[in-house]
């Protein structure tokens, strides 16, 4: 079995479709994930699925690798039917699913991961494994080297090791969930050009993203799903990217009462996906400093991040500072100096007691998934004496505060027992966003804090920001998505191998210096 | 495998149901497989099975035997479920007990004369302090270095096997003996019984007690930082909680449990040390807090039927001929069970998140 043999896809008639799902029905309890959902994906093209968190994009991609069984439904691969009412003991032959938090094994190498998921056993050969690696990353366009623990690599490099050992396994449909949610720009171009060449070969690729103006450009198709059904299905150079917003965010408003209310209307909520909408505040950046760093120098939390080098940063009430720059330029390192989680080497940060911390990775920093949603919401005001009865809970009046948390953080289909992990991305999201501004901080750092969240999500997460803004707390928003950063920031700072190089006032916009800043040009 | 999957049931999800499934399974499989060993080798499998129930639950007395047979395992087994909880592997129970249980000695040994009242307290106290501190140990070098704590304790094992040995055979042997044993505990060290006609004594209370007490510190905030430690170390970091000094303190409750154990078996049993004090107790309580899913009742169920297993046993020889050792394959088995049950519902979880080569990444 060797990899080159198993991608290579040349004698099958274009007229069959790689895959195809056909009427795919799956409730979960009295809830409708999915309802007669049927699409196909032809060898050789990117077909996007764009939706809503909850729209039922990731469970039909779920039900296509065979990680969950559909209710009803029809499933064929390569023209053959396929079990699809049915979990099975691996992926999917033929089928690699990319999951937005990775599925590699930190401790192993990449060639020790092939080796591993192939269970070839413990004879297996690492060398032989780990050149079937290089082999499909010079051939695909995005080289990783494969005896390195996978731990030690960027997030990029994981990702693009995850799919070249999909690749050598011999998928020929790969499943791209939010690829481009952690990535910098150079990371998201070297995956464009993998995808390009994986389906030039013949490959078929099922993609899921949010970002719309992305999804024009890399996708030939595109399905739209919304409640768990599919309600629009175009062409991507017959579509303009306002049809597929509306498509997206629906004319529900009148309709749901549990939406209405909190400012999103659908013409508002299309602009942000569009990614048109600025943000506006009412609060004017203040004089008085909430934070200031001076003089820092940290070292970097894990391999393929800068350490931080005679860092200077003041922020203000009342004002967001954006941090740009590529990945790995020291966010990860400035996020937790600022959160008070890693201690300068050198200089001195004057921080408040409370700082509101929204850290990059959410299942590994910012909730603990197995754990209730109560428990998760009372991570700081568990201490406060008023929810204290000795060495007890009241447990009346904590719940009562759970909820009102839960209310004003806009957490949409939480109960006060359940594991955390039942709920979406995005509602996670929202969660540890309204834990820490629960506690009135003077300073918030929020470390890319949209990353996987749908459009409504976005808008949620954005108003809360803005409100303790407005509130007089000072923010800092850190993320490698520069129109992120345009459309909520003051101000925006570039770091670049762990130095600020240089600021860039928004309402200026000199986005041609904002380039060159970022490329290391001061 | 199955350790880690139960480790990562929290206190609320560690469903009292799911565990007893899982154990009533587990027990299921065996008695049959050993059904069906003893069948093989010409026993009546009916008959060994009666002898074995009237062996430990037939008489007052014999009920008596298993109830002192569990009391130590319960004990130990629930000082160590809050450390196992939040993923902290303490083996280092034999050795924890056979310091309590020296330190119990050495304190009756040298103080024969005082009333009962102040001296059965005192051995209580220093058994316990004494195997605290060989727990406290390993925990503060996983505190300050990381050192893997399976090991830290297991090496403490081996090293209270042979201070008992140098110890045993040397200054503290006993005149009367050949045996490397010490000299009989005075009387008014020894633990009172409680029901008439048996042997039970109150440390099976003081065992009992640890459930209610464990129960309430579920609800307590610090149960409720011990979860988030045992959850999500990062994140408990972001609460201001230190997770070196809850290592610390996890490890040492649990050396406080086993040290209690080692004094009750001296001082309430045996009434003289030996090197053998600690097993098979001391590994057997860890199995038994996993049997029972970390939850206190099912370790209160596990530890009764570890206790009968283990007194039944004694008694198969006179009642079905049977060589008292099909105990120990009796009980390999259930763990072998219990082990394949417990990876088998991790790797079926409804969660859909299921991947044949991912699901033991760090979620």
């Amino acid at each position: 079995m060797h990899a080159a043999n198993s991608v290579a896809i040349v004698d099958r008639p274009a007229a069959t479709p790689a895959v195809a799902l056909k009427h795919i029905s799956k409730t979960f309890g009295t809830n409708a994930a999915l309802t007669d959902v049927t699409v196909d994906l032809r060898p050789g093209e990117v077909h996007a699925l764009v939706g809503e968190n909850g729209a039922g994009k990731s469970t039909l991609m779920k039900i296509l690798a065979g990680y969950l069984p559909a209710d009803t439904g029809e499933l064929e691969v390569d023209g053959r039917a396929a079990p699809a009412d049915r979990v099975l003991s691996g992926p999917r032959v033929g089928v690699g699913f990319v999951e937005q938090e990775g599925g590699l094994i930190r401790e192993l190498t990449g060639a020790e991961n092939l080796i591993l998921a192939e269970g070839t056993g413990f004879l297996a050969d690492r060398a032989a494994a780990g050149a079937r690696i290089r082999e499909l990353g010079n051939r695909f366009g995005g080289a990783v080297d494969p005896h390195v623990p996978v731990e030690l690599l960027a997030v990029g490099q994981r990702q693009r090791l995850e799919i070249l050992i999909m690749l050598a396994r011999g998928a020929d449909v790969l499943i791209l969930d939010e690829p481009t949610a952690a990535l910098g720009i150079e990371d998201a171009a070297i995956l464009t050009e993998i995808i390009e060449r994986f389906t030039a070969d013949g490959g078929g690729v099922f993609y899921i993203s949010h970002k719309l103006h992305e999804v024009m450009s890399i996708a030939d198709r595109i399905t739209v799903l919304r409640g768990g059904r599919v309600v629009g299905g175009h062409a991507a150079d017959q579509v303009e990217v306002a049809q597929l917003a509306a498509d997206m965010v629906g004319q529900r408003v009148a309709g749901d009462e549990n939406r209405n209310g909190n400012g999103s209307d659908s013409a508002e909520l299309i602009e942000v996906a569009l990614g048109e909408e600025r943000a506006r505040t009412t609060a004017s950046a203040s004089h008085e400093v909430v934070g200031t760093l001076t003089g820092v120098c940290a070292p970097a939390p894990y391999v393929g991040e800068s350490a931080l080098h005679e860092l200077d940063l003041v922020v203000r009430a009342g004002e967001v500072v954006g941090v740009a720059g590529v990945v790995g330029s020291g966010q990860s390192t400035l996020a937790r100096v600022l959160a008070g989680l890693l201690r300068p080497s050198t200089g001195t940060a004057q921080l408040p007691d409370r700082v509101a911390y929204v850290p990059e990775h959410r299942h590994d920093d910012a909730v603990a998934l197995e754990l209730s949603v109560r428990d998760n919401v009372v991570l700081h005001s568990h201490r406060r004496r008023e929810f204290c009865r000795g060495p007890w809970f009241r447990r009346d009046r904590m719940d009562q505060h759970v909820e009102e948390v839960l209310r004003r953080s806009h957490v949409r289909g939480a109960t006060l027992t359940m594991p955390i992990s039942g709920l979406s991305g995005g509602n996670q999201q929202k969660l540890v966003l309204g834990r820490e501004l629960d506690e009135c901080p003077t300073l918030v750092v929020a470390h890319n804090p949209f990353r996987g969240l749908d459009v409504r999500a976005i808008q949620e997460v954005r108003q809360a920001v803005l409100g303790a803004c407005d509130q007089g707390a000072g923010v800092v928003m850190i993320s490698p998505d520069l129109d992120e950063l345009l459309q909520l920031a003051h101000r925006i700072v570039v770091l670049f191998a762990g130095r600020i190089l240089g600021e860039v006032d928004v309402a200026d916009g000199d986005l041609d210096q904002l380039g060159r800043l970022m490329g290391g040009v001061a | 495998m199955s350790l880690l999957s139960l480790t990562h049931r929290t206190p609320r999800q560690a469903s009292f149901g799911r565990g007893l499934v899982n154990l009533l399974t587990a027990v299921a499989v065996v008695a049959g497989l050993v059904a069906a060993l003893l069948a093989m080798v010409g026993v009546d499998p009916a008959g060994t099975a009666q002898a074995m129930w009237s062996g430990s639950f037939g008489t007052l007395r014999s009920t008596g035997e298993t109830l002192i047979r569990a009391t130590p395992l319960l004990l130990i087994a629930l000082a160590l479920i809050p450390s196992l909880r939040a993923g902290l592997y303490n083996i280092g129970a034999p050795g924890q007990m056979a310091f309590g249980a020296l330190a119990s000695t050495v304190i009756a040994l040298q103080a024969p004369t005082l009333p009962s009242a102040i001296l059965v307290p005192a051995c209580a106290i220093g058994g316990c302090l004494a195997g605290a501190l060989t727990a406290f140990l390993p925990g503060l070098l996983k505190a300050t270095w990381r050192a893997n704590e399976i090991i830290t304790t297991l090496a403490m094992n081996f090293i209270a096997v042979a201070v008992l040995g140098y110890l045993l055979t040397g200054v503290m042997q006993s005149d009367f003996a050949n045996l490397p044993q010490s000299d009989s505990l005075p009387a008014n060290s020894a633990l009172p019984t409680f029901i008439p006609g048996t042997r039970t004594h109150i440390g099976l209370l003081v065992a009992l007690l640890a459930v209610p007490l464990l129960w309430a510190a579920d609800r307590s905030r610090l149960g409720y930082r011990l979860r988030i430690f045992g959850a999500n170390p990062s994140l408990a970091r972001q609460a201001q909680i230190r997770p070196g000094r809850y290592t610390i303190w996890l490890m040492t409750l649990g050396g406080a449990g086993a040290g209690l154990a080692g004094w009750m078996q001296v001082a309430a049993l045996d009434h003289r040390l030996y090197v053998g004090i600690a097993t098979p107790v001391g590994y057997a309580a860890l199995f038994v807090a996993l049997l029972g899913a970390l939850h206190p009742l099912g370790t209160v169920l596990a530890a009764l039927a570890f206790g009968a297993l283990l007194h039944g046993g004694d008694s198969l020889q006179v009642g079905a001929g049977v060589s008292p050792e099909i105990v120990q394959v009796l009980l390999g088995l259930i763990l072998l069970a219990y082990a394949i049950r417990a990876t088998t519902s991790a790797a079926t979880g409804t969660e859909g998140r299921t991947r044949s080569w991912t699901f033991w990444k760090r979620s």
